[in-house]
């Protein structure tokens, strides 16, 4: 685990050669820089001010575990992640501390009023608290945060109008330069970024281009290998209009473009002052967003990113964590939606009618809470995973964090506009702007129908691997004679939807949550049960079950949210945090929720062929595309 | 001889006694049917709808009056005169028309042929006549016409609630509904007279198995060197396209036809370029290898696996479809015109493309919709025959 240690250090040549050492120790430069001489040592020191306040943290990780959400799939329960991951004292009082100064300075009204991220006095307040480039190393004046502490500041960003344009900066442009970027790029383009001169701008999408491995942005490589010519359109390019510079993903080797998952990508810096950059701004919308077009531009050959035609690498670890930080923002409107709700509803209560205190408002109230409990929980569960275990796979589980707080956000928008009603009517009213802030994390980049597909498929990839024997001999049956018998009596408590409970998850957690504990149980084992049904059935050919891939992803979403929620309301109770018992209480009732929609969709995928509404849903489909749309007549026609 | 009239006819059997039927009527001034037409030539045969000269709903409905006017007092000859005003609807362009079939129903007197106790009920009470009316709503079904509930009155007080044709009448009201859209290829009602847009439908209908095709209307006039001036129909898909272009340079591509497709009672000579057909790939991967899911980090849109590589619809066993036209003169200019136009519309793969035209007789007319002259000289020149 963590331990921090802050040392005051001494300008010691010993810490300065340790400190430079580890800066050149991701380096790809020639080895030659290392043994530079002390006067170069004492040259590079003038440049970092803040040596002297620098934190070592020596990083103890854990080592790495199997990956939870997909192994549930297979019925395997990793119990150690019911205890929720947390920060050290020390830690967490660095980061409370800081997040305290930040939202201060964030609700300053020079800071409020800015409305573009383009606002260079903005971004360099924020600079100067260090809240730009929060992983980044700390010799370029980033923060080097976990990914808890990360969680919490992004948080604290999202508070912001412009939270959602400040997520793109850090999490997309700063994260692929501190990521993949050499230590020229990062010196240029990186550091100036974090002091808030400049802004980055990522661009990935194509419009219309489903695959992004299928890409129409090309750039070859000239001749002389110094330079190489970009061509192609990016849209939805986010901050794409005060960006400085842009980074840019293009296929550079067509003959593998499509086919082969790896060896086609690149990326590139772009400075958006190079000729034959042109942008067109996207309006009206909530946040700034352009397409930007590539004409023959000249990129020189070092402002490539990590290795050429490897960026497939850069995508997949930048969008993972990106996805994760969706949790935090969605958190943050959800928390300022529950926040206004209460006061509006405290507004229209009087004496006589105290309107605060009829149910009618407390169960919204109540929902609204439990809704944002689970969602919190769920993206700190996510990060401790990261940070506590050393290179965890956390592919699914991010992909739920995105899914699971952008919905519960939604969910909250529409019961705020439910009960706020006619306030709302107007455009700026607090309940309409937030649903609409909303509807951006649900509509920009990857859509949480594409993210459940991906949840879906990447389970029963696992899953595949692990149960193939198995599956084989259950597709078999004439082959595996007295297996299929066996499995009569072996799997009959399952088909009587009465699985045994047998994951004894209550002994991990505290004893008021063995009731709840034991609808996670049931909810793990429907899965299990769910997904075994999906592989011998379909076989293979599961991908192309688009319904029950879709069932299957909401079942494991449930799954993992009781295990958030029951994990951290176990620790708040044992540990004593103020209001633990409300804690167990929403944890209860999510688990209670969960499990009556886990039965549901697993009914629904067995019985998937006889009563389930996904096939007659399919069939009906079936028939508006062949008619070319609605094709029923309407309420009153008759012709005899 | 007595029982069965009196099982016929029962009670009021002892009214017959005092009719008498005057000997100078004839007896038969109506075809029955074509059949005795053929067999017994050597009757001379009226037929007083044959003269009508302006054949039209008003001139048939006044031909029903002219019958209800000469005798209505003894109103007799009903049925001859509605099997043979059934036999000419056709002619008056009346047969879809609900309101005249309920004329002619009307022409029957009401409550006459209602049975009176249990034995005719049981017996079918006037036979020949409700079997007339049976024949009328065959008729009505034969060409669509759903009847109205009207038309159960009507028989209700003609032949009563035992009656067959209400009997008939109720199944007809239960299936015909039924049946009115089961048509999985529903075709406008009614239907185009126009040659060009029967031809349009008919390509519609047959290029509709491909979900991306595209319906394109050419002028011949267009290509400079065409002889003929007259429109095409071209269906050709994105997919097709995309065959064609894959055709190997080597093999010729043809065009066929003219093949024939129905509408309804119309039919359209269309034609289809047709390649080589494909070798067909039988070759499929196990559906229990569960092992080898595979998963995509990038795409937004829902993955599809196949086991098997199933060919498109147009790869058919005797060759790939590559497009289907129909032109308004079927003549092997107006086709060559065709292949022109589909080279210049994102084919230019047929411009180095042996193309072998294989056309059997075709017929100038693209379509046999006959307009009322040409059918009313028809049958007069056969009527001339006879």
């Amino acid at each position: 685990m963590f331990s921090l240690r802050f040392k005051k250090a001494s300008l010691n040549q010993y810490l300065l050669k340790k400190t430079l050492q580890r800066l050149y120790a991701t380096s790809i430069k020639p080895i030659e820089k290392e043994s530079t001489s002390d006067e170069e040592f004492n040259r590079e020191l003038k440049k970092y001010d803040r040596l002297t306040n620098i934190a070592t943290r020596t990083r103890e990780k854990k080592p790495q575990r199997e990956p939870f959400v997909k192994n549930l799939l297979i019925g395997q329960f990793d119990r150690e992640i019911l205890t929720f991951p947390e920060m050290e004292l020390e830690e967490v009082r660095n980061v409370e501390e800081a997040v305290e100064k930040l939202s201060q300075v964030l609700q300053q009204r020079h800071m409020v009023n800015v409305n573009s991220i383009g606002n260079k006095n903005f971004r360099q307040n924020l600079a100067d608290h260090r809240a730009i480039g929060l992983q980044s190393s700390q010799f370029l004046d980033g923060r080097e945060c976990c990914p808890m502490e990360l969680m919490r500041f992004l948080d604290t960003l999202s508070e912001h109008k412009l939270g959602n344009s400040l997520l793109h900066n850090e999490m997309l442009g700063v994260q692929t330069l501190n990521k993949f970027a050499d230590d020229n790029l990062k010196k240029k383009y990186l550091h100036s970024v974090i002091k808030g001169e400049q802004l980055s701008a990522f661009a990935m999408h194509e419009i219309d281009v489903m695959d992004i491995l299928k890409m129409n942005t090309t750039a070859v490589l000239s001749d002389d290998k110094k330079y190489w010519t970009l061509n192609g359109t990016k849209s939805l390019v986010v901050n794409g209009i005060s960006a400085d510079f842009v980074i840019v993903f293009a296929i550079t080797d067509k003959a593998h473009a499509g086919h082969d998952e790896s060896n086609s990508l690149t990326a590139f810096v772009v400075d958006k002052s190079t000729s034959g950059v042109s942008w067109k701004k996207i309006e009206p919308s909530n946040i700034e967003m352009a397409d930007i077009t590539f004409d023959n531009v000249q990129v020189p050959a070092e402002n490539v990113i990590g290795k050429v035609h490897q960026a497939d690498k850069i995508l997949r670890s930048i969008i993972g964590d990106f996805r994760l930080s969706a949790g935090p923002a969605c958190n943050a409107i959800s928390r300022r939606m529950v926040q206004n709700l209460f006061k509006h509803i405290a507004e229209l209560s009087t004496t006589e009618y105290n309107l605060a205190d009829t149910d009618a408002m407390k169960s919204k109230l109540g929902q609204v809470a439990m809704e944002l409990y689970a969602a919190e929980s769920v993206t700190y569960l996510t990060a401790g995973l990261q940070d506590w275990y050393d290179e965890q796979d956390v592919e699914v589980e991010s992909a739920i964090v995105k899914v699971f707080t952008s919905e519960a956000a939604y969910r909250i928008s529409t019961i705020c506009l439910d009960l706020v009603g006619q306030h709302a009517t107007t455009t700026n009213h607090w309940a309409r702007q937030a649903h609409e802030e909303i509807l951006d994390y649900l509509t920009v980049h990857e859509t949480n129908e594409s993210q459940r597909m991906f949840m879906a498929l990447n389970g029963l990839q696992h899953a595949g691997i692990n149960l193939a024997a198995k599956i084989k001999r259950i597709r078999n049956p004439f082959f595996n004679a007295t297996y299929s018998l066996m499995r009569i009596f072996t799997e009959h408590r399952q088909n009587e939807d009465k699985p045994k409970l047998d994951l004894e998850l209550n002994a991990h957690l505290h004893p008021s949550l063995s009731d709840p504990s034991k609808q996670l149980e049931y909810c793990v084992k429907r899965l299990e049960f769910g997904t075994e049904r999906l592989l011998a059935r379909h076989g293979i050919e599961c991908i192309n079950k688009h319904a029950d891939l879709r069932r299957l992803a909401d079942i494991m979403i449930d799954c993992y949210v009781c295990t958030a929620v029951l994990a951290r309301s176990s620790r708040s109770y044992c540990i004593g945090l103020q209001f633990a018992d409300y804690e167990v209480l929403a944890a209860s009732i999510y688990c209670n929720i969960a499990m009556e929609r886990v039965r549901t969709e697993v009914r629904n995928l067995y019985f998937t062929e006889y009563k389930a509404t996904d096939r007659n849903y399919i069939a009906f489909g079936k028939r508006v595309v062949q008619s070319k749309g609605y094709c029923l007549t309407n309420a009153i026609s008759r012709f005899f | 001889m007595f029982v069965k009239r009196l099982i016929r006819q029962g009670v009021s059997i002892h009214k017959l006694k005092t009719k008498s039927v005057p000997e100078n009527f004839p007896k038969r001034c109506f075809q029955i049917s074509s059949t005795q037409f053929e067999e017994n030539k050597s009757i001379k045969i009226r037929d007083p709808f044959e003269d009508v000269k302006d054949k039209n709903k008003d001139t048939y409905l006044q031909m029903i009056n002219i019958f209800l006017d000469r005798d209505h007092v003894y109103r007799r000859g009903h049925v001859e005169f509605i099997y043979a005003a059934l036999k000419h609807m056709k002619d008056f362009g009346v047969h879809r028309d609900l309101e005249v079939y309920r004329s002619l129903i009307d022409v029957l007197p009401k409550g006459k042929f209602v049975p009176q106790n249990i034995i005719q009920a049981e017996f079918m009470h006037y036979p020949k006549q409700q079997q007339c009316i049976i024949d009328l709503l065959s008729q009505m079904e034969e060409n669509h016409v759903l009847p109205d509930f009207g038309m159960e009155d009507q028989l209700l007080a003609i032949f009563g609630k035992r009656g067959y044709p209400v009997r008939r009448y109720w199944r007809m009201m239960y299936w015909m509904p039924k049946w009115k859209y089961a048509s999985p290829f529903p075709l406008p009602d009614p239907l185009p007279k126009d040659t060009y847009e029967l031809a349009k439908l008919a390509i519609e209908r047959i290029s509709n198995v491909d979900a991306t095709n595209q319906i394109t209307i050419y002028q011949t006039g267009d290509i400079t060197d065409s002889v003929d001036d007259t429109w095409i129909v071209s269906g050709q898909s994105a997919t097709q396209k995309c065959l064609l272009s894959e055709n190997d340079p080597k093999d010729p591509v043809f065009v066929e036809g003219p093949f024939s497709v129905f509408l309804h009672g119309n039919y359209i000579y269309y034609f289809t370029l047709r390649g080589k057909a494909r070798p067909y790939d039988n070759s499929y991967q196990d559906p229990d290898e569960v092992d080898k899911i595979e998963a995509n980090f990038f795409t937004y849109k829902p993955p599809i696996k196949s086991i098997v590589k199933t060919p498109t619809v147009h790869e058919q066993e005797d060759g790939v479809i590559y497009a289907v036209c129909a032109t308004g003169t079927s003549s092997k200019d107006s086709l060559l015109s065709w292949i022109r136009h589909l080279e210049r519309d994102g084919n230019s793969v047929l411009g180095s493309l042996p193309i072998v035209f294989t056309l059997r007789t075709s017929n100038r007319e693209i379509a046999t919709v006959e307009t009322e002259d040409q059918r009313r000289e028809k049958e007069n020149t056969q009527i001339g025959d006879r």
